[in-house]
């Protein structure tokens, strides 16, 4: 277990030695902010008109702007993800430092699970800064906090599967853009099977499918609802993944 | 220490090594010696545990690569052709991590740390970003890495490629002092550097071990005596004929019938008259050929030029 977080420890300080884990970031929260702004501004202009017709009732902050923004967020994550786990098993392939890591004590599994928690680590500390907006936006206005802690369950989840999604495409090869492609596509096929599923003609099809969508699940939890199916699905595809990668990592000794 | 039995690796239809055969005693330090591509890195991958072999085993310390690969691996240290280094870390931070992820106790990290930092003479580095460091200072990084957690075994896979002479001289007295409480195996296509620090030399050439031996004997055979392969017709009292012949060291009877192996001095004018006396012999001289020439052909293809000493005459 010691050797898992030393792995884990080394993989995430490296985000910081270079400027990976900043431009990150950066990156995120402007692009995040930018659309908190738009669907802020979407969400007040309604309201005054509503308010302008003589309609007092009020939009509801979780429905109109909490729920947009936090789907959103899956978008940039289907983006950032890949690119912050590419490198993870590619470039130690490139750079042969993963003949130190398989010449040591370590057991294939031990060395995807340390990779595993330090990808984890540094996008649950990126996700972490979209806490601000609703700390931010509690000092003016009133929402249900329930839906807000349920999407970042959600959340939490869900970028479990895309970087145990990245960690295995980064384990196939040593060009960390390919693993970058690889991982892109493995994710959007699980985001396609869902309208696919929409699209069936079989209710049993469309169940299945929908199942299988990784964005379906999510939504649930942005609506504040956490959904034990939904949460065996991710940790069942988060673990599915580190085991391929596993695989592939104890199949390179045979070539 | 090292037990290796019919050790075979096969890459598609390339063999790389076939029927490997060797051990190596505890506190001893041979060299793996061979011209390129003759198997040497492929070995050592294996005897590491890196690769699976096609078939064949190796034990370490008495524990089997492939039934207990975490046994053996906390045994060994192992420095591969190309040191594997993160150029994000700082030299003192790698070694660290290092001795982490070989199951060092954390008591004994530090002193470890310090020892290899020591040992391989990088006090004036250790605060460096590897990624700055030049090649010579890589390499020492490299060797260093393979001795932090303190192994039974070291594979040293090529360990002064790219050092200067002084460099050169610094890490074949690392790897002599090193002898007796570790066993060290390491491999170099440059003759001169076996010599410097091994105490026994396999030489490897396509896939196959073509010699094994100190280096004197193996420089005895090849300097002083040359065998030749002879095959005749009649017999008669043939061998005591050969053996009146000046030059002649020896003769046994070879393989096949009427043949024999004669041992000869190395010189041209014993090789003519051995030659001549035979064919006068009237025992009907089939076949005459050198049998040492693969032994020969081996060493030609290997650098005799040293690093250190063109160092030294400089
Ligand atoms: N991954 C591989 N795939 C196919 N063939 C390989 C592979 N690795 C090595 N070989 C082949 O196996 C043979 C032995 O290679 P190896 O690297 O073990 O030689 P070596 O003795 O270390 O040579 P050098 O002195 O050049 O390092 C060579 O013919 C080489 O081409
Ligand atoms: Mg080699």
């Amino acid at each position: 277990m010691t050797k898992i977080l030393y792995i884990a420890n080394r993989d995430f300080k490296s985000y910081f030695t270079g400027l990976v884990a900043y431009v990150a970031a950066g990156l995120f929260m402007m692009l995040m902010s930018w659309m908190f702004f738009n669907v802020f501004v979407y969400f007040a202009n309604n309201q005054y008109q509503m308010m302008a017709q003589g309609n007092h009732q009020s939009f509801s902050l979780n429905e109109y702007v909490f729920a947009p923004h936090f789907s959103n967020v899956n978008v940039i994550l289907l983006i950032m993800i890949p690119a912050l786990t590419m490198r993870l098993f590619a470039e130690e392939r490139k750079n042969r430092t993963l003949d130190l890591l398989m010449t040591s004590p370590l057991t294939a599994g031990q060395i995807v699970a340390g990779k595993f928690i330090a990808g984890l680590g540094i996008v649950w500390t990126i996700i972490g800064t979209l806490a601000l907006y609703p700390i931010v936006t509690s000092f003016f206005g009133h929402f249900d906090k329930g839906p807000i802690l349920t999407t970042f369950l959600g959340l939490g989840l869900l970028t479990s599967v895309y970087v145990a999604i990245g960690i295995f495409a980064s384990s196939l090869t040593e060009s960390a853009i390919i693993a970058f492609i690889v991982a892109f596509v493995i994710e959007m096929f699980f985001w396609v099977i869902g309208w696919a599923g929409a699209s069936m003609e079989s209710a049993m099809g469309q169940t299945v499918f929908n199942y299988l969508s990784i964005v379906g699940h999510y939504a649930d939890f942005t609506k504040g609802i956490i959904d034990t199916s939904g949460v065996i699905y991710y940790v069942s595809m988060a673990f599915f993944f580190c085991f391929l990668s596993q695989r592939v990592l104890e199949s390179a000794r045979w070539r | 220490m090292i037990e290796i039995s019919n050790l075979t690796k096969r890459y598609g239809s390339i063999n790389a090594i076939h029927n490997l055969n060797f051990s190596v005693k505890k506190g001893e330090i041979i060299g793996f010696l061979g011209p390129n591509g003759a198997g040497k890195t492929t070995t050592m991958k294996i005897i590491t545990g890196f690769m699976a072999p096609t078939s064949g085993s190796v034990k370490i310390a008495g524990f089997d690569v492939f039934e207990n690969p975490i046994e053996v691996k906390k045994r060994i240290g192992y420095l591969p052709e190309t040191p594997p280094l993160y150029s994000d870390m700082l030299v003192k931070d790698y070694l660290r991590y290092v001795a982490q992820i070989k199951g060092l106790p954390s008591s004994q990290i530090e002193p470890g740390v310090a020892r290899a930092i020591e040992k391989a003479n990088l006090g004036q580095v250790q605060k460096r970003l590897i990624g700055n460091l030049s090649k010579g200072f890589r390499q020492r990084v490299g060797v260093a890495q393979a001795l932090v957690h303190n192994p039974d075994v070291l594979i040293l896979d090529e360990p002064t490629v790219g050092l200067d002479p002084k460099q050169v001289i610094e890490i074949r007295n690392l790897i002599k002092e090193l002898s007796g409480d570790h066993t060290v195996v390491l491999s170099t296509h440059v003759l001169p550097e076996v010599t410097a620090t091994c105490q026994r030399i396999i030489i490897i050439n396509k896939g196959e071990i073509a010699a094994e031996d100190t280096f004197e004997g193996l420089s005895k055979r090849m300097t002083s005596t040359r065998r030749f392969y002879v095959k005749i017709r009649r017999t008669g009292d043939f061998e005591a004929q050969v053996k009146k012949i000046v030059g002649v060291k020896g003769i046994r009877p070879g393989t096949a019938g009427n043949s024999y192996e004669v041992e000869l001095d190395k010189n041209d004018d014993s090789n003519e008259m051995l030659a001549e006396a035979i064919v006068k012999s009237g025992a009907g001289l089939m076949e005459f050929r050198s049998i040492d020439v693969s032994l020969e052909d081996i060493f030609l293809k290997l650098t005799t030029t040293d690093v250190a000493q063109q160092g030294a005459t400089l």
